[in-house]
This record gives structure tokens, C-alpha cells and sequence, in this order.
């Protein structure tokens, strides 16, 4: 089990719904392989530095997750065919990405 | 004129000096090395734009001033954030 965290860029044209849509879809491939999804933090609709796919701006996701080495391997084959991301780049969690979820999660325990 | 301490002004030199002054380079500690490293962050846009050109090329140490440890992190970082369109990979420069 490793921490993991992926960004993915949507359509920025989708309406709100799908846009949703698409993130539980990401986020159901990572609960069905058994992960647990441990932040999600949506960017949303950012300019791109170039345009890709001839759009100039996209619809930004960040997940991070903790799972087997097969969750990777199983968002890159969903992106791939998934018409409305535009980009997507999984890694294992950066040193910073942990430390802010974690901060988050104590402010979150102590307003309780 | 900026206003000096006493302390610090020095005395006017009696004799010449015997040896020409020498060129001294100043340090300039990396700045990742400062406080507790958390390494860099390919998302942190920000921090990352410091330390390309206008052009979008990579800058070499001698501009960063970075140690070689950081410079190959904060080169994998920015080709990171292109990946994901956060940094342009080139840029026109408009005249």
C-alpha cells in the first residue's frame, strides 16, 4: 500500500453535472481496487499554459489515495479512453502533498 | 546617504593599501535548503516560475543559485508541471 496522488484536467465545457460525473467516475476506480480516496481538491476551471486539444482552458482535479501498485495502472487505462480528460499525471504523493493533507485533517478533527 | 552605525564606519585607511582588494563572492544559500525540507512541489506554479525564463527554458544553476540537490528537483518539478500545462514548455516573446 502507497499513498499515491493523480491530476487530471477536464473538459472545461462540460456542465457542472458531468464534470462531477467524471470525477466519481475516477474516484470508483479507485474504490473498486480497494483504495481509499484521502483528499480531493478541485483547482477548477484554470487557463492552460498551451492549449491542448484546442482548448485553452481546463476543468483541474487533484486526488490523493492510498492503494496497491495496480490502481495506477488502472486510472492511466480509464484517462486513456476517456474522451473528456484532457490530461492526467499519477505519481506517488509528494512529501508537501502529504503534509498539507494531513494538516487539513487535524483543523478538520479539531472543528469537530 | 544612507545612515550608518558608528560602529560600523571604518576608519579612514592611514597607509595605501598593500594588497589589491580581492574579489570576494558573497554566499547565497540555496533556498530549499532553509528551514525543513519538504522537497519541491511540481504543483506549486509559483515557486516554479522563479526559476524558468521568460522564453519557458530551465535555468541553469549558476542563475538559480540552487544546490544540485534542489536544481534536480526543481528540474524534474517544472517538467512535471508542463506535463500537466500549470508551465508553458516554450514561450513567444512578443517585441
Amino acid at each position: 500500500m502507497r499513498n499515491y496522488e493523480t491530476v487530471f484536467i477536464l473538459d472545461p465545457l462540460l456542465e457542472e453535472e458531468k464534470i462531477n460525473q467524471e470525477v466519481e467516475k475516477v474516484k470508483g476506480v479507485i474504490t473498486a481496487k480497494k483504495g481509499e480516496v484521502l483528499h480531493e481538491d478541485r483547482w477548477g476551471i484554470r487557463k492552460l499554459a498551451y492549449s491542448i486539444k484546442r482548448k485553452e482552458q481546463g476543468y483541474y482535479t487533484l486526488l490523493v489515495f492510498r492503494g496497491g501498485p495496480e490502481i495506477p495502472a488502472e486510472l492511466e487505462a480509464s484517462f486513456k479512453l476517456n474522451e473528456n480528460c484532457l490530461r492526467y499525471f499519477t505519481t506517488v504523493a509528494t512529501k508537501t502533498t502529504l503534509k498539507r493533507v494531513k494538516e487539513e485533517e487535524e483543523k478538520a478533527k479539531e472543528e469537530k | 546617504m544612507r545612515r550608518v552605525a558608528k560602529k560600523l564606519r571604518r576608519e579612514p585607511r592611514k597607509e595605501p593599501r598593500k594588497e589589491p582588494r580581492r574579489f570576494v563572492r558573497r554566499p547565497r544559500p540555496c533556498p530549499f535548503c532553509q528551514g525543513d525540507d519538504g522537497g519541491v512541489d511540481y504543483k506549486d506554479e509559483r515557486v516554479l516560475r522563479r526559476y524558468i525564463s521568460e522564453r519557458g527554458k530551465i535555468l541553469p544553476r549558476r542563475a538559480t543559485h540552487l544546490c544540485a540537490k534542489h536544481q534536480r528537483q526543481v528540474s524534474k518539478a517544472i517538467k512535471r508541471a508542463q506535463h500537466i500545462a500549470l508551465i508553458p514548455f516554450s514561450a513567444e516573446i512578443y517585441h
